[in-house]
């Protein structure tokens, strides 16, 4: 009994060789798997949330992402909506100038003026539930604005 | 005689283990490519082969493991600062992540933030990092399975073979013949858990990583949030505290890890992973002549007059084989789970070492490669970054 | 968040906080010769007069609220500088606090005569909950900040659940031996959470002085 206890033993410290040679060697279709199999992602706090609105102005789009409340467990009483322009500066006039409707109900909740060189916002909101506007971020190839909004109407 | 018999019959043993290590190194570091064609980087791999196979035939060939592997652990840390922060330099201009490289994902992940995020994961599925799950440099997917596997073979042997900040503490605990404070209350051993019930919940609390947002030392010679209020301000003064105090000058007056062994909630998390791993750490109490030179050479505190009544080290043991090579009655050794204790102890020893190194030599060689090209680069053109 | 908060609260403070007993009350609760079934009854005791002496904190601590907030027009002040100043109080606790022996415990087990097989733990039970310590003050006046009584009720069930998962194993034999540890690294958790606090209380004071 206790040569088979030995020989499992063995055996399950010799696998460290092939799983050290496994992680390294197959990292990035690893990394795919687990990332399938539990379905993993980055919370949308971080991530944004999904793009459910974009809007075609020829030389640039202007994508809108659903409204991010999610918590833990529960959704938080305030959150944000992103707002992204792109592609580049080269391509977005100086005044960047929306309309958005982020619940999608056709009444414009608020109106954003964002002036690409100067990098400052304008907020008028027709909605109670929409507080402020961050500071406006020039990413890689975007500009990428977040508007705080509280969940429930005041 | 036969002292030369068994000089030869080590050194042919020491050849025989040291030539797989070397083929297997020989791939990784060129990662199937042909060697590079510039000076420097051919130089810089060169050097980083040779280093890490020589280190290998030394530990196999003189059996002692700790010398050995603190000086390529000790490197690898230093490479890997030598590596990062130009990288970033040369990237984005400074090592400052903006709220651009966080909102767009990239920023990379680091392996101390897989405590703070296990509560959202487990829950919602989600990880509370401004990252990328596949794309990018360290995204959160490679990161995690670098993690479990390093984890199913080496269990907190992470801390000793794997970690590319442990050995900045490590460096420093080697400076000076003698620890000036030499009694540390055992109560300060359990702060590390401590740590990470607070961190795990607070993070989960506010769906933010308190961990690095607040206490990481490392920022210091990683990157860190660019300071643009006063609350940034704070956390940056509070970091560069901790760096100073526990990497530097604690390891300095102790001789001892006190970032990795008082402080770091990766490692207390990284402890539980000890209960399931295959290899240990065994006091054999008919050899042992309780000299307590183990207990005062651990550099994580992690064996004691207690434990080694039990013939075993506390959870906390990131087998870095110090107390293996300090005993001076061979009381101390590598074991696998399941084994007798002190039978074949040298079988034992290499089938923890093989993998371990194998980590330790991956990881480590490219970023000595690197980081000899940079060094090269400074002396070649006056400065660390093209 | 404030349920979180409340159940944080509890887990990193009941350890510390409860634990004092568990050298009198494991041997009290489980009585000699006791299977692992019998103690679960006098231990659920336990656990429901601990609920019910917090429920009753909850409902002092809301009609707190509505004495500040009814009588004081800085009660955002009041509550940052209490926040503070029990945070202190909860980082000497957690790092440089003695350890004491838990007196109410000692002294009903001790009293043969006044024990009964379940009236007995829920009175220890009550009496240990409202037992007076730095993580209960900073929950107290955590609690005492929520508007509706239905929250601070709330707020202190989640405190309980976060202490009980000190108490609920306790029935089995193998926990008491690592009582020492979680003990040490409960009050070293309460020490770290106190610093939580301090930031959070100085953060509120800030934005109610501007």
């Amino acid at each position: 009994m206790s040569l088979i206890k030995a020989i499992r033993a063995y055996a399950w410290a010799f696998l460290a060789v092939p799983i050290v040679l496994l992680t390294f060697m197959g990292m990035d279709p690893l990394a795919q798997l687990l990332v399938m199999l539990t379905g993993l992602h980055v919370h949308p706090v971080y991530a944004g949330g999904e793009v459910t609105q974009v809007i075609n102005h020829g030389s640039y789009q202007t994508f809108i992402h659903r409204p991010v409340f999610d918590g833990l467990v529960r959704e938080t009483d305030t959150g944000f909506v992103q707002i992204e322009w792109q592609p580049k500066d080269a391509n977005l006039p100086e005044l960047l100038d929306e309309q958005i409707d982020f619940d999608q109900d056709r009444k414009t909740d608020f109106h954003i003026q964002l002036n690409t060189s100067t990098n400052t916002t304008t907020l008028e909101s027709s909605d109670s539930r929409v507080i402020s506007a961050d500071k406006a971020i020039a990413a890689q190839n975007a500009r990428i604005l977040r508007v705080n909004l509280r969940k429930q109407s005041h | 005689m036969a002292q030369s018999d068994s000089r030869v019959r080590r050194l042919v043993k020491a050849i025989a283990l040291t030539l797989p290590l070397a083929l297997l190194m020989a791939m990784m570091i060129t990662g199937g490519r042909p060697a590079p064609t510039e000076t420097r980087q051919l130089i810089g791999m060169m050097v980083a082969y040779v280093f890490t196979v020589g280190i290998f035939f030394l530990i196999v060939f003189t059996g002692r493991t700790h010398r050995y592997r603190s000086a390529l652990f000790i490197g690898y840390a230093v490479s890997f600062v030598l590596t990062f922060i130009p990288g970033l330099i040369e990237t984005r201009g400074s090592m400052a992540v903006t709220q651009s490289d966080m909102i767009q994902g990239q920023t990379p992940f680091c392996h101390m933030v897989i405590p703070t995020t296990l509560i959202p994961a487990a829950v919602s599925r989600t990880i509370i990092f401004p990252g990328s799950m596949l794309e990018g440099f360290a995204s959160i997917g490679t990161m995690l399975v670098l993690w479990l596997g390093a984890s199913v073979a080496l269990g907190r042997g992470w801390c000793s073979w794997v970690c590319f900040y442990g050995g900045l503490d490590e460096g420093f605990s080697r400076i000076g013949r003698k620890p000036i404070l030499k009694n540390i209350s055992r109560k300060w051993t359990y702060l590390p858990f401590a740590i990470l019930v607070a961190i795990v919940l607070l993070s989960a609390a506010t769906l933010s990583p308190m961990y690095c947002a607040w206490l990481c030392p490392f920022k210091a010679v990683t990157e860190f949030e660019a300071v643009t209020s006063s609350i940034i301000l704070v956390q940056t003064i509070i970091f560069v505290a901790l760096f100073a105090g526990l990497v530097v000058v604690g390891p300095i007056l102790t001789k001892r890890r006190t970032q990795c062994g008082l402080f770091c909630p990766m490692g207390a998390f990284q402890s539980f992973t000890n209960k399931a791993n295959i290899f240990d750490i065994r006091v054999d109490p008919d050899k042992c002549v309780q000299c307590g030179r183990c207990e005062t050479s651990c550099p994580t505190f992690s064996i004691d007059r207690e434990t080694i009544k039990k013939g075993k080290t506390r959870m906390t043991c990131t087998k870095c084989g110090r107390c293996v090579d300090e005993c001076p009655k061979g009381a101390v050794s590598f074991h696998i789970k399941g084994t007798p204790v002190g039978v074949r102890s040298q079988i034992a020893r290499m089938a923890f070492v093989y993998p371990a190194f194998l980590v330790l030599a991956i990881m480590g060689s490219g970023m000595i490669s690197v980081a000899v090209y940079r060094l090269l680069l400074l002396a070649t053109t006056g400065s660390l970054v093209q | 968040m404030m349920l979180v908060e409340g159940f944080l609260l509890g887990l990193a403070s009941g350890g510390a906080c409860l634990t004092y007993c568990a050298p009198v009350l494991v041997p009290y609760l489980l009585g000699e010769g006791r299977t692992v079934r019998a103690g679960v009854v006098p231990v659920a005791g336990f656990l429901g007069g601990r609920l019910a002496g917090y429920l009753v904190f909850a409902i002092l601590a809301w009609l707190a609220h509505s004495a500040v907030s009814e009588t004081m027009p800085h009660q955002k002040v009041i509550f940052a500088v209490v926040t503070i100043g029990l945070a202190l109080l909860l980082i000497v606790y957690g790092f440089a606090g003695r350890e004491r022996h838990c007196q109410v415990a000692a002294g009903v087990a001790a009293n043969p005569s006044r024990r009964s097989f379940l009236l007995m733990p829920v009175s220890l039970g009550f009496l240990t909950g409202v037992n007076v310590c730095p993580p209960f003050l900073l929950a107290f006046s955590r609690a005492a900040q929520l508007s509706h009584l239905w929250q601070s009720l709330l707020f202190f069930a989640a405190f309980f659940v976060g202490t009980s998962a000190y108490v609920a194993p306790l029935p089995l034999a193998g926990l008491a031996c690592r009582s020492e540890k979680i003990r040490v690294v409960g009050r070293l958790a309460a020490g770290v959470v106190g610093l939580f606090y301090l930031y959070s209380g100085v953060v509120t004071m800030i934005a109610a002085v501007h």
